[in-house]
């Protein structure tokens, strides 16, 4: 599947880039489930290789149904500002667009800046991904990776 | 498969409610909903009739990085 990148706005020019008023950036629609099969509402998720797993924010684990202290926790740093948070990690059924669904183990954070993250352990490890930036806007394409049961 | 369709949000949300949650209809081309969580948002947008609404995190400034300004 390929996707164009997805425009947001930029309220103050970069200096650097004078004359952008917008920012494109590779999301794609996503939705999660639970275990009990609520599913939350769809929202944008950021496909990120920098993060280490796929990390939502906990109002959508809130919204399906999952206890989302009751998770195995550990400390996230780097993607929210101020001290170390904890994130509590669940495994969820992963929507993605309206093409895949993968049940993967994700994290959930409360200070999460953006809805999802799409990360390495999760994500990159079943989809092959491409970023396209020689045309503006930017292209994503993924690709399943077909596993043996 | 191609998604052809270049989603730019870019003027819907510059004039959107800040430091919020919205809710768009499933054109990306309105806002139908906002909160202080996701489920006001999401409440909102199905008064107004959108069965399947996004939800979007509007920060109170919009920078060139996923990882805006960040709730606390």
């Amino acid at each position: 599947m390929r996707k164009f990148y997805t425009g947001f706005p930029l309220d103050k020019p970069h200096p650097a880039f004078k004359g952008e008023k917008k920012v494109w950036e590779p999301m794609l629609l996503v939705r999660i489930g639970s275990q009990r099969h609520a599913t939350s509402p769809r929202f944008p998720a950021v496909v990120d290789s920098g993060s280490p797993f796929c990390i939502f924010h906990a109002q959508f684990g809130e919204l399906i149904g999952i206890d989302i202290t009751k998770g195995s926790q550990e400390e996230i740093g780097g993607i929210i500002t101020g001290p170390k948070d904890p994130i509590y990690f669940h495994r969820i059924r992963l929507y993605v667009e309206a093409d895949w669904v993968i049940d993967i183990s994700a994290g959930f954070v409360k200070k999460l800046a953006v809805p999802g993250i799409l990360g390495r352990t999760g994500f990159f490890d079943n989809f092959h991904v491409h970023f396209d930036h020689s045309e503006l806007p930017p292209v994503l394409e993924i690709k399943k990776i077909e596993k043996p049961n | 498969m191609t998604k052809d369709r270049i989603v730019d949000l870019s003027e819907l949300l510059a004039n959107a409610p800040r430091d919020c949650w919205l809710a768009m209809n499933e054109e990306e081309t309105a806002i139908v909903g906002r909160g202080e969580t996701v489920q006001e948002a999401l409440a909102e947008a199905q008064r107004a009739g959108v069965k399947d609404p996004i939800i979007v995190w509007s920060p109170k400034e919009w920078i060139a990085s996923v990882f805006r300004v960040p709730r606390t």
